[in-house]
């Protein structure tokens, strides 16, 4: 009897306790409290406020790194995530920014697929439209489709050393139909059309496929070559001798009307505060990270995937036709000597 | 005259007469070797239920009013939607050890019933009234002062419930405390397991992203 009574009190108290807490709960809930975390954000704040102002006339900065594809890197923890729609979403983020006056795009590309370049492009004019100035840096190259890219903005900048041009197309497809044969593999197609499995990879390629394929690729060289020279104001008949796959140096595109003055980034900066008429040293806004975007889309490239037989033999199933330069031998012919090679 | 709906236990003594529920509570607290055995024996399941709410309710009221509350985050007006998660929870959790402790600590000797041992399991949670009251004797403390104290009983809670379950499986198997320490700290152990594997794929993730990025 004495220890129902006694835990009787016990139990009573407890859910009196929650009663009134509860109470102070509601009352706490009105009142507006900093918690230890609001706290620190705000020291952040401060601390980075000299740094990055959210408000007056800003500078946009988005960077264009790698391969521009649709596809977009899986990397939750990468310094420079990629995928045009990614590029796409930024500049579009800064276009409806009313502080951001001018937006710099820094390339440092060998090109991508067209559709993906194209869309980019077609995003810079929408900024340009709202009244943006648009300026391209050019970090080590911007080549092919990088180029197409830099040629939509208003300037480009480039160092002395970077390398860009290689306007063309190219379209790439392996003939792995002896390799096939030794490891006794045989493909049975059937397509609906004589050209269904143009570009396939377990036979050669028929001359009529050729000639249709160098029309395709002479098609987008065309609406490749017409894009520069609209937006670098140089006459078509300029640009197709230099238009030929050839790469330059920062110092013989600023000779040859490819880009608009030498310098580096911050010499970008500087010339889009200048054209957006910033006064004093401009404030530059990043687009956002989208933490919880980067997150799934990792646990989706990690678990959700399962590749098929072409992504496994041929890899991402990205656009065959590219505006993109082959970088390997251009980087190895451009390498500055390390002091062990000299 | 003994009624036609008597109970068996109408006619006993004081002293045999099965205990009543307040007292099984109260020999939770101060004597768990007996509450184990009437719990058993019983299977008062409505009294897990009773426990799991209030110390459900004592916990969520504590942790919105402690000195580090997530109140800010408008975790106030959600007080009854974190309650109802927090009950269905601690019924998972329940469950979950209940049936873990059951697979660690089944031998030759006693078989066991893994619905008794959810019961048991379920009424050690029943030190966790207690952080209510804690949290209202010191809020009116200092911030530091109320830290302090509020962290170490919430630490001392804790391990007075960890202790009931141990003791709960250890008389109800009839296993060694040894042994009972092992089924009630398997869960740990293995949940300690998969995080260290989930953090060494993030890890190696990692540093493959930076040779990436420096390479």
């Amino acid at each position: 009897m004495k220890k129902s009574f006694f835990m009787l009190l016990i139990l009573l108290l407890c859910i009196a306790s929650v009663v009134v807490g509860i109470m102070l709960l509601r009352k706490e809930s009105a009142r507006p409290r900093m918690s230890a975390l609001d706290r620190l954000a705000s020291t952040f704040e401060r601390r980075f406020a000299k740094f990055e102002p959210r408000r007056g006339p800003s500078v946009g900065l988005v960077r264009i790194f790698g391969a521009i594809t649709f596809t977009e890197s899986q990397g939750m923890f990468e310094a420079y995530p990629r995928g045009a729609l990614r590029t796409i979403r930024a500049i579009r983020q800064l276009r409806e920014n009313p502080s951001v006056k001018a937006i710099v795009i820094e390339i440092n590309s060998p090109g991508g697929t067209v559709g993906s370049v194209q869309e980019i492009c077609h995003e810079i004019k929408m900024a340009q439209k709202a009244g943006k100035k648009v300026i391209a840096s050019v970090a080590d190259m911007a080549f092919s489709g990088g180029y197409y890219i830099a040629s939509a903005c208003d300037k480009i900048v480039a160092n002395p050393g970077s390398l860009t041009g290689s306007i063309g197309v190219i379209i790439v497809g392996a003939d792995l139909q002896k390799l096939f044969d030794i490891i006794g593999i045989k493909f049975n197609v059937l397509k609906s059309g004589e050209h269904k499995d143009i570009l396939a990879y377990w036979r050669d390629m028929t001359d009529e496929e050729r000639n249709l394929l160098q029309t395709l690729v002479m098609d987008c060289y065309q609406q490749f070559v017409t894009a520069v020279s609209e937006g670098r104001n140089i006459p078509i008949e300029k640009l197709l001798p230099l238009a030929d796959g050839r790469i330059f140096s920062g110092t013989q595109a600023l000779d040859n009307q490819l880009i608009d003055s030498l310098g580096t980034l911050d010499d970008a900066i500087n010339l889009a505060a200048e054209l957006a008429e910033i006064k004093g040293k401009p404030s530059i806004i990043r687009p956002t990270i989208e933490p919880f975007e980067r997150f799934f889309k990792f646990i989706d490239a990690k678990f959700g995937k399962t590749p098929s037989l072409k992504d496994m033999v041929m890899g991402e199933c990205d656009s065959p036709i590219q505006y993109r330069a082959n970088i390997g031998s251009a980087q190895a012919a451009f390498a500055y000597p390390t002091n062990s090679q000299q | 005259m003994q009624s036609e709906f008597a109970l068996p236990y109408d006619n006993m003594s004081p002293l045999e007469k099965p205990e009543g529920a307040l007292t099984i509570l109260y020999n939770q607290l101060v004597s768990p070797k007996k509450a184990v055995q009437a719990l058993s024996e019983r299977r008062p399941y409505w009294l897990a239920f009773f426990v799991i709410v209030l110390s459900v309710l004592s916990r969520m009221t504590a942790g919105l009013l402690s000195p580090s509350s997530p109140l800010v985050f408008g975790a106030g007006s959600l007080f009854a939607l974190l309650c109802i998660a927090q009950f269905f929870i601690t019924v998972i959790f329940a469950i979950a050890a209940a049936s873990i402790y059951h697979f660690a600590a089944t031998n030759e000797f006693k078989l066991g019933d893994v619905r008794v041992l959810f019961l048991l399991i379920a009424v050690c949670f029943l030190p966790g009234i207690f952080f209510a009251p804690i949290t209202l004797l010191v809020y009116g403390l200092p911030s530091a002062a109320a830290t302090a104290v509020w962290t170490l009983c919430a630490i001392g809670l804790w391990v007075w419930s960890f202790v009931l379950q141990i003791i709960a499986v250890k008389n109800y198997y009839e296993i060694s405390g040894g042994r009972s320490f092992f089924a009630v700290i398997l869960p740990f152990i293995l949940v300690g397991a998969l995080g260290a594997a989930v953090f060494v794929l993030m890890f190696a993730y990692l540093v493959g992203t930076i040779r990436g990025l420096v390479g």
